[in-house]
Order: structure tokens, then sequence, then C-alpha cells
């Protein structure tokens, strides 16, 4: 079972002693825990504290009255909750009739006294159903709007719910990620090994990984702290920060070298036109720009890179191209990458029922065009 | 000739239907079902467990494939002869056999469906009623002594000290119990020699994702869980005051949200901290059990407490009521969370497990192993097989 309670919300206030200071000492093993024992120091505490007067314990009313003083509380609702709260309410009272209890404790009248009651009530019972009747279809019909409008919203609500699925880092974390590492390394090989790279949105740092295998130095940017924790698990040097804030921050024609991986195909289409600008800008002359994309002519490349429902687009290399000079790179180079191998193209034959030419086939050269493009850009 | 089906005799029966009773009855007819067992379900048109009117219609419906035969109740004459008797058995008093006999056939009955036990005896291998308290069970062991059994759902409460029940517990043939102190409780009132064993509900592991609860439901940070009916008898008014006491006293922002049927009065300058969502779908009772910091289950009239063992499943320690004995039995047996019995020690232990989420992390495994060890449907089906074998040994 995943669980996705976050165990930290629950922080202690340092300054309110409690109960539990005495268990503060306790292992997290299972077998160390002992329930009895935290019991006792609790109810010492309790009694202790009881003896001090430290405890209130007001009947709700009282204490309502003791808030708001007789006035009207100003408390903010959701309204959500409000609407939840008005429909049980609603369907408390919505069965309304006619009977009632009567009685009558004076003595010694009151025998008499629920008798004429009794008599009242019977003779006016004809008249008062009728009404009574009419209410109850009114109350009933109320509810059932109620009723019909919350759950539209909680129906709504439960579809707008995407459980986190429309992030990288949930994908990541279940594992579904691609291997590029040779993509990656070649990527890499592109940087004078003397220049520190700037790896943009570089998820848990799968580029720094490879960089720093072929003796580059790299940093990288990512706004998600999860993916973040992933990379400095492996020791890598991460900044936390969104990538395009981090790249106004930085003074125009100051950086070298800068790597992204999935240039445009993740984000808003004005964030990419948004993106290269602010790269142009900030790139200094002969300043290296590396993208790493997946190559829309590669059939079973864009059907691997669909595995990832975060992925929003393919950017052909002619349109990046294209839209590098317009913002003012001079010179942009594409090359293929990420070859499939022997074993990879043999598999995907058994599943399409027969193995195709793999070496000369013009079905195999449209299935197994390498499944990325770089892409190095000079300004 | 005597048939195989085993017919349950639940008071309500459902997928809406809320109740630890009629929930635990559910899930093992359904249980049993899947393993092959012929079941069927015979129950009142009752949905409703405070007017008992007739909700469904009559006649045979399949509930999750399962064949339901429903029959009206009778409606319920409140007279003051039946409230005097009532007012006298939650005191304490005496009441005649006589009048416990006239009360009990005011206590939701269904003469149809009585009838319609005294004469398919023959079609059925047994009678399993549950629970204990209601008209429906007591007049149908009467009309099927040899063929009865019952799950009591007993807690220690006043009407179970009546005669009326210890004759009826005693005419069946066996009781399945849910948990050891109902059925230490069960002997001590009824006799020592009370046919039966701790037969119980199977809990398998379920997903759950607490955010979903958050975000469908407007909740965010921390909150203690509540979960069933809103009652004086499950204690939940007490569980509001204590809650309110605790929020004026510290000033936390914490929240109490509410889960399941019936109305509780929130004032209105707490209720944007006791939050009721009413009525919850499985799922979502699932997701909440995921979200919350710990769940609270004041009640002292527990015969298995189904919430507990739940939401265990997910991790979630629990704070029940100290003299509740089943419950405690769970705690101690599993070291799964704490307990309270007063203002004060409700304080301490709300303000301990929230500071130490480590802990109630701990004590969610505990409560988890303790119940994936416990409370498998191989060893819930095994004592139930047992109890009919028992009791049909005995017949023969």
């Amino acid at each position: 079972m995943k669980d996705t309670r976050d165990g930290g919300r629950g922080a202690a206030d340092p300054a309110r002693e409690t109960a539990g200071d005495t268990a503060d000492n306790l292992s997290l093993e299972l077998d160390e825990l002992d329930v009895d024992s935290i019991m006792k120091d609790i109810e010492s505490r309790a009694d202790k504290r009881r003896r001090e007067g430290a405890f209130r314990d007001l009947p709700v009313l009282e204490l309502e009255e003791e808030r708001t003083g007789g006035g009207e509380a100003e408390v903010s609702l959701d309204p959500l909750h409000e609407l939840i709260f008005l429909t049980q309410m609603a369907r408390q009272y919505a069965e309304v009739t006619s009977h009632y209890p009567i009685g009558a404790r004076r003595s010694p009248l009151g025998p008499f006294i629920l008798f004429f009651k009794k008599v009242i009530r019977r003779f006016m019972t004809p008249y008062m159903d009728a009404l009574f009747a009419k209410q109850r279809e009114f109350n009933a019909q109320t509810l059932r709007s109620m009723e019909t409008f919350l759950e539209m919203i909680k129906r709504e609500r439960e579809r707008s719910y995407h459980g986190g699925l429309d992030r990288y880092t949930a994908w990541v974390e279940m594992g579904f990620t691609e291997d590029d590492g040779d993509a990656l390394r070649e990527a890499a090989r592109f940087f004078d090994p003397d220049r520190r790279i700037l790896n943009l949105y570089c998820g848990k740092g799968d580029f720094l990984a490879a960089a720093g295998e072929e003796g580059r130095d790299a940093v990288g940017v990512e706004e998600d702290p999860r993916l973040i924790r992933m990379g400095q698990e492996e020791n890598l040097l991460i900044i936390q920060a969104r990538p395009l804030d981090y790249l106004e921050s930085q003074p125009l024609e100051s950086l070298q070298a800068v790597f992204v991986r999935d240039l445009g195909e993740r984000e808003d289409s004005r964030e990419l036109l948004w993106a290269v600008t602010a790269l142009a800008d900030r790139m200094e002359r002969d300043g290296v720009l590396v993208a790493l994309n997946h190559n829309p002519r590669s059939v079973l490349g864009v059907e691997e890179a669909f595995t990832d429902p975060t992925l929003l687009r393919l950017v052909h290399p002619e349109t990046l191209e294209g839209l590098l000079l317009h913002v003012g790179f001079r010179e942009v180079k594409v090359s293929e990458a990420g070859e499939f191998s022997r074993g990879e193209m043999e598999e995907w034959g058994k599943k399409a029922g027969r193995v195709p030419d793999i070496e000369s086939g013009e079905l195999a050269g449209l299935l197994f065009t390498p499944r990325r493009y770089l892409l190095e850009a000079r300004r | 000739m005597s048939g195989d089906t085993i017919a349950f005799v639940p008071c309500r029966y459902g997928t809406q239907v809320v109740g630890g009773a009629e929930t635990l009855t559910r899930l093992l007819v359904e249980e049993l079902n899947e393993r092959g067992w012929p079941v069927e379900v015979l129950t009142t048109c009752a949905l409703d467990p405070y007017s008992w009117t007739n909700h469904f219609p009559p006649g045979e419906e399949k509930v999750h494939g399962i064949r339901v035969r429903r029959f009206p109740t009778e409606s319920r004459k409140y007279t003051r002869r039946v409230f005097r008797t009532e007012q006298r058995i939650l005191a304490g008093k005496k009441v005649s056999r006589r009048k416990q006999d006239f009360w009990i056939r005011n206590v939701v009955t269904s003469r149809a469906m009585a009838d319609y036990i005294e004469e398919n005896l023959d079609r059925y291998r047994a009678f399993v009623f549950a629970p204990y308290l209601f008209g429906t069970t007591y007049l149908g062991v009467r009309g099927a002594p040899g063929k009865s059994y019952i799950i009591p759902c007993l807690h220690d409460e006043p009407y179970a000290y009546l005669h009326v029940y210890k004759r009826m517990m005693r005419m069946a043939r066996g009781l399945m119990f849910n948990s050891v102190p109902e059925m230490e409780l069960a002997r001590h009132l009824y006799g020592d020699d009370l046919p039966g064993r701790v037969v119980g509900m199977g809990f398998g592991d379920y997903p759950a994702d607490g955010n979903r609860f958050r975000d469908k439901y407007s909740i965010s940070g921390d909150f203690v869980l509540y979960c069933g009916r809103r009652e004086i008898a499950k204690n939940t008014p007490m569980l509001l005051r204590y809650f309110c006491n605790y929020l004026e006293n510290t000033g936390r922002e914490v929240s109490l949200v509410l889960t399941g049927a019936g109305h509780i009065d929130i004032p209105f300058s707490f209720r944007n901290r006791v939050i009721d969502v009413g009525f919850v779908d499985e799922r979502d009772l699932r997701d909440a059990y995921s979200a919350a910091a710990f769940i609270c289950h004041p009640s002292v009239n527990e015969s298995f407490s189904i919430m507990i063992l739940e939401a265990w499943l997910a991790r979630l320690p629990c704070l029940i009521h100290a003299d509740c004995a089943v419950t405690r039995y769970h705690v101690e047996h599993s070291d799964g969370g704490l307990w309270f019995r007063d203002y004060p020690t409700f304080h301490e232990a709300v303000d301990f497990i929230l500071d130490h989420p480590e802990v109630r992390w701990v004590m969610g495994e505990k409560g988890r192993e303790y119940v994936l060890g416990k409370y498998s449907w191989d060893e819930v089906v095994r004592n139930f097989s047992a109890v009919l074998e028992d009791g049909e040994g005995e017949r023969e």
C-alpha cells in the first residue's frame, strides 16, 4: 500500500512541554515500543497537571458562549464543508410531521390539560396533515437538490484529482525513466572539459552523473525537492530553483556551457520561447548550448517516448534549429544519438510478428532511426 | 430433507447501510459466497437505524451477487408502556420476564420474516442472526432454535443483562463472537458453558491515497479522524467536547474530521476545525485513514471495532477509551495506539501523538502487524465452519 501521509506535519512546538518528553529517546525499532510505559508517563503527567489546575474542560455550549461572548463568531468556513453541514442539517429536519409529543406536568391539573391538548390535536390533525404533506414534499425536493449539487461537486473534485501523475516526479518515482546513459555521455563530450556545465531542468541528475563519468564538472537546477533528494543521494550538485527564474537571475552573456534534456517537450510552448530567448541573452560569445531531445523521425523512439505521459510534444530538430537561429544563436548542428541495439531490434521484431531486414530494409530504417537527436548551438 | 444454504439474518443489509454488525455480516457473507459457500440473506426493508421505516421494496434482489430477501418491518409502536419499560431497563431496574418479552417484540420486528423462517426451516442448513439486540433475532431464534447461530456483537450495556437475551443466547446452537473480551462478557452473563468461539471478520490490504481525500474534501494540516455513527452511545458528543476544549486550551492547528451518518451539533465557532464530511464511500474512508494523524474511537460499547482494525492496515495509530474492554484488548495486544479515560488523559495523549510522528508511525506499523496476523479470512472462515460443525454435532 502506498502511504501518502506526511509524518512530519505534526511537528512539536518546542515551547510546549508534553507527556512525551520522557519518550523522546524511544527507538524506532518495532520491538522496543512500549505503550504501557508511554501510558504511565501520560497518566502521571495528566495527574500532575490536573492538580495544578492546568486543564479546563467546559461543556461545548459554555465554551462557545465564552469564545463568542454571546455574539456571532467570525469563522471562515470552506464552502464545501458548509454545504455538507447544511445538507446533513436539512436531512435531519426534512421529515416534518404534525404528530408531536404532548405532555402536561402540572399537578393536579396535568391529566385534564393533557386530555384537552389531545382533543385539540385530534381536531386539528386533518388540517395540519394537509399542510405538512406539502411542506414535506417541498423539503424533500430541496434536500434532493442539495444532495445532487453536493454529489456534482464531489464528483468534479474526484475527476480533477491527478494524484500527482501529471508531474514528471511521480513517473520517476515509479521507475518509468528512460535509459539514456549513452546519449547523455555523448552529450557531455560536446563540452570542453574545463568549462562548468549548467544543466537546466536536471531532474534527479542523470546528466550530472554522465558528465562526471566523462570528466566534466556540472551543476543542475531543479524545482522539485523530491527529485533533488534523489540526486543528492548520489552526491550530485543540484540547486533548488525554478530553472527559468534561475536563468533570468544570471548576468547577461555569463554562461559558457548549458545542457537541457527534452527542451520544449514538457512545458507550455510559450515557456520554450521564453527559455531560448533567455538562453540567447545569458550565454557568452562562443558559449555552447546542447539539447538532447526525442527524435520524431524514429517510429519506435516516439512510441517509447510517450510511455511518459508528462511528455507533451516532440519538437522537430528543424523547428528547434530555426527557433534558436531566430533568437540569436549563430550556428546550430544536429546529430542523431541513442541508437537501438541489435538485441532491442530483434525484440521489437518478435513483437511485430516478423523480424524486419535490420541491415537494409526501409521498414527497419523507419522503425529504428536513433531515438534521440543532439542539437549543438553556439552563440 | 435439509438444504445446504446458510441464511444470514441481519436486521438491515445493503451497501449503503452504516453499522458495525451490518458491515461485518455483509463482508462475511460476501467472503463465504466468493469461496463457494451457498449463502442467502434474509433481512428487513429498513435502512435508517433510528426510524426503521421500510426504505427498500420487499421481495428478492441481488446485492453483489448474493440473493437478498427483504421483509417489511412492523411500524414501531413506541407506546408509553414500551417507553416506560425501556426507561426501567436503561436505569438497571428490575423488569419482569413478561414485560421483557413484551418490550423486545417492539424493538424492530418483522412478522413476515419470522413466518418465512418457520415455514422454510428445511430449506436452510443454518440461520445466522446479527446482532443480538433486535426483535428480528429474538423471534428468528425462537422460530428455528435447532438451526440458529448468533453473531451477537455484545456490549456491556443494560439490555445485555435481560433474561430474554440469556434465554435466546442459550437457545442458539452456537455463538460467533468478534473478540475474546466479548466472549468473556457473554460467558460471564449467560453461563460458562455457552457454545461458540471467536470468529470475527477478515481484513486484507488495500490501496489508499491520503492526498486524494484531502483534495476532495478541502482538508489541510494534521487531523484526527472519527468514523462511525454520531450518537451518545458511541460517545461522539464527549469526543466533540474534549476536542473543542483541547483546541481552546492549546490553540493548536489541528482538526477533527468526522465521517459517518447521524447529526452532530458542532458549535459555529469551531466549525473550521471540526469538519463533518458526512457519509463517505469505502474508497474515501480508506483514503481518510491514509491522510489522518490518528483515529479516535471514544466508544466504550464495542464488540469488535472494525474501524480501528481497518485503520491499522493504513498504519494509522488509534486513541481509544480506556473503559472499552474490546478496543483496549486490541491496543494492549498490538501496541497500536494509546487510550484515555478523561479529559486530562485525552489532552496529554493527543499532545503526545501529534508531537511524535515517528512513534505514531511505529504504532501504526504494530497495529498493522496485529491485524494481518490475527484477522485473516482463512482463519475467520475456519472458525465460522467450526462453530457450525460444533452446533450440528450437538444436534445429532
